[in-house]
Parts: C-alpha cells; sequence; structure tokens
C-alpha cells in the first residue's frame, strides 16, 4: 500500500510539473474476453474504443467538442508460469477512422494475495508501428491490487474496488517522452465468469518540457468463456 | 454522442441477465445487530474491548456465524452456529510458528500431494468447551481439554491444474480434509 501511495503522488505530481499542451476528457469502454485454451494456456481479447467529449489545446481557444477517437483489438496468449505468473505475446491492431496502426507487445505479469487484498504485477513491452513513422518503442510496469468492499473474500453479485498505477517511458527516434496513469474503478463481481468495472483513468504524458493531460471515465466488461 | 451511449447500454444490457448465477457459499459482512444473541452475549463476554467485525457465511442450505479482531497482535475469527453458539476459534500464525515435527509431516503430506506449493495462511483452530474457548479468547490461556487443528490456506499445483486449497491437519501434522477453493480469475489485473 506504501509503495502505491508513493508511486500514485508521484504520477500526480509529475501530471502538474510541466507546462499543458492538450488535454482531453472523454469515455473508454473495454470488452475482455479470455477463455482457456488448455491447463497452461490461455487466450485474451480486448476491443477498447475511446470517445472524446472534451479536448483543449495549448491556446485556450482552441477547443474541440466529441469525437470519436479510436477503436483498438489486442488479442493476447498467455502462458502460465509458477503459481500465479503468466507469460504473454500479443498483437494490437487500431483504427482511428483515418489510419491502421500495429502494435506487438510481450507481458509478464504476476498476483500475491494478502488478507482479502489481491495485488497484481505487470510488465509489458511494447512496439508501435504507424505509418511514415519511426517505430515507437514502450517499456510498462503497473502495479495494481483489488479488494471486496465488504467482507475478506469476494464472492458473486459482491463489488469491489481495483487501483492501479502505471509508468511508462517511450521511446521513438531517439527521443524520450513518459507517461503515467492511475486508475480508480469500482467493480461489481456478477458471477465467476462475468465482471464489470467503472471508473476514472487518469493519465499524464510529457517529454519534461510539456505534459498533455487525459480523463477517462471506463467502463469496462471481463468475460470469462 | 450517439455510439458512446449504445456501447455503454450494450455493456451494461449484456452483463444484466447474466447476474442470476449463484455460489453456494459467500462471505457477507453484517452490523451488530443481525448477530444471534447468544454471540452477542458471549463476544461481550470475552472481548469487550476489541473492535469486532461480524460477518454471515452462507454455505449450501445452512450458515453460519463470524467474529473477527485482532488481539495481542493477531487475527483471532470465532465462528459460531446459525442458532449463534460457538464451534471454533481460529487464531492466524506465522508458518515457523508450527512446531518443527509438525511441520515435517506437513510438508511430506504437501510435497506428496501436489507438484508444487506456497503456503498462504495458517490457522491454529480451537475446538473444545465454551468456558475453555472463552478463557482462550479472555486470557490467551491454552486448557488441556481445548483440541487443536491447523487449518491452512495454499496455493498449488497439481497434475497441471493451479488453485487454492484449504487443508486442515490434527495437532501432531496427520491429514484431516481439504477442499479446493474456487480460484478467482486474475484477467481484470493482467490486462
Amino acid at each position: 500500500m506504501r509503495l502505491f501511495t508513493i508511486l500514485s503522488v508521484i504520477m500526480v505530481a509529475y501530471s502538474f510539473s510541466f507546462g499543458q499542451t492538450r488535454d482531453r476528457y472523454g469515455l473508454l469502454t473495454k470488452v475482455n474476453v479470455n477463455t482457456n485454451i488448455d491447463k497452461t494456456w490461455k487466450w485474451n481479447s480486448t476491443l477498447e474504443s475511446r470517445q472524446i467529449f472534451r479536448e483543449v489545446f495549448r491556446n485556450p481557444d482552441d477547443r474541440m467538442g466529441y469525437r470519436y477517437e479510436r477503436t483498438d483489438w489486442t488479442n493476447v496468449v498467455s502462458r502460465r508460469v509458477g503459481l500465479t505468473g503468466s507469460g504473454a505475446a500479443g498483437y494490437m491492431l487500431r483504427f482511428t477512422g483515418e489510419e491502421w496502426i500495429h502494435r506487438s507487445l510481450q507481458q509478464y505479469a504476476w498476483t500475491q494475495k494478502r488478507g482479502a487484498v489481491r495485488w497484481g504485477h505487470r510488465i509489458r513491452w511494447d512496439q508501435t508501428w504507424r505509418s511514415g513513422e519511426d517505430v515507437t518503442w514502450r517499456f510498462r510496469y503497473r502495479l495494481g491490487f483489488d479488494a471486496p468492499l465488504s467482507g475478506t473474500r469476494l464472492d458473486a453479485r459482491e463489488w469491489y474496488w481495483k487501483a492501479s498505477t502505471e509508468y511508462i517511458p517511450i521511446l521513438q527516434s531517439a527521443e524520450l517522452s513518459f507517461e503515467a496513469r492511475v486508475l480508480l474503478a469500482l467493480g461489481h463481481y456478477i458471477s465467476d465468469t462475468n465482471k464489470i468495472e467503472v471508473g476514472w483513468d487518469g493519465r499524464a504524458t510529457g517529454d519534461f518540457e510539456t505534459t498533455a493531460y487525459q480523463s477517462w471515465l471506463t467502463v469496462t466488461w471481463y468475460y470469462s468463456i | 454522442m450517439k455510439n458512446m451511449i449504445w456501447a455503454l447500454l450494450a455493456v451494461l444490457t449484456i452483463s444484466a441477465p447474466l447476474s442470476g448465477q449463484l455460489k453456494y457459499e459467500a462471505e457477507e459482512r453484517i452490523s451488530r445487530k443481525e448477530i444471534p444473541k447468544p454471540m452477542l452475549e458471549f463476544m461481550e463476554e470475552c472481548c469487550e474491548d476489541e473492535r469486532i467485525k461480524w460477518y454471515k457465511e452462507e454455505q449450501f442450505n445452512t450458515f453460519s456465524y463470524e467474529a473477527k479482531f485482532k488481539k495481542y497482535g493477531r487475527l483471532y475469527s470465532v465462528e459460531f452456529n446459525k442458532s449463534g453458539f460457538i464451534e471454533d476459534v481460529e487464531i492466524q500464525i506465522q508458518q515457523d510458528e508450527i512446531p518443527e515435527a509438525v511441520m515435517d509431516k506437513l510438508n511430506h503430506y504437501l510435497d506428496k500431494t501436489f507438484d508444487k506449493f506456497r503456503i498462504e495462511k495458517v490457522q491454529k483452530q480451537y475446538t473444545g468447551a465454551t468456558d475453555a474457548l472463552e478463557d482462550l479468547l479472555e486470557e490467551d490461556e491454552v486448557e488441556e481439554e481445548l483440541s487443536l487443528k491447523y487449518e491452512m490456506v495454499i496455493i498449488a499445483k497439481k497434475a497441471k491444474d493451479v488453485g487454492r486449497w484449504e487443508l486442515l491437519f490434527g495437532d501432531k501434522g496427520e491429514w484431516i480434509e481439504q477442499s479446493k477453493i474456487i480460484f478467482r480469475n486474475q484477467d481484470n489485473l493482467n490486462y
């Protein structure tokens, strides 16, 4: 918990450290489906869509209203490693309405349980290809946890809360930038195969001179086949 | 805007009919006024200074009550039947507090039964006469007439199957019973 607090404070401080250039506020909806291929391998597919309600640029007079931003379709195959870990690799296809963007990803994730709280760590590397641009390389570390709102164990039809923080150094054309994220969500554990989460996802991206801030209302449905 | 509303409605609508599915074991936090009178009287007698959290645990066709609190730096869980009479006292301990000879026996059983395992929680479970359990809670005094068992939660791998198991051992480390706990999907922490 102490580590999570420290990381969150760093993220908030970072987001207010530099001049802001372009802020976005919107809705991020996500459907995440996963299935067991066998006892060791799993397949996960995510369809994520972003819609912007309000966008503010460096000049406060330059504002934009609602627009559809993009849809991502990500497919990941994972293999269980040890008792609670998993190694995974996958591919994301992004459609922005004007162009297609491609991303490959590799990750290692593991969980720990302390009392009622379940901690999740995720280390991810990804590479993004976009027409006319150099490849973007990202390294990501995410620390998250969830816990039931009532009691010490999460049962069907109970509510839980979830929080996570993530740090992402980004490298493109030998230029380094950085992104930090915080997520706070309320979840409903509908059954062992269904859960839904609604929350706030705040992001700050910058290159140590300027920072762009994003604030998303997130709605995510997790479904296990 | 229209797209956004449809997306939100789709997610919420699809999830609604699926909420009827039941699980036969569920723990629910309850208030002090919802617990049976004998349980309240017992807890007031032995543990009136503690900050107690009250729970109702529903199993298939029946239910029980639990009072959880911290005392002497340990986590205590006192279980009562549905009429409010005490059944056992569980005290969370560290693995190294189990006597070496007992631990050897437990490890032997775990090594033999599972391909790989990690102990997540160990509790001493005391059963016996109400007065003896009351003394245990009030004065941390273990009377001879109390019966001791070790309850353990492990995460383990057995024939490529990974899950959590709850195991019960006798005071000499002899295996009594075990049950598999449903392993909660971790997709919302991994993706």
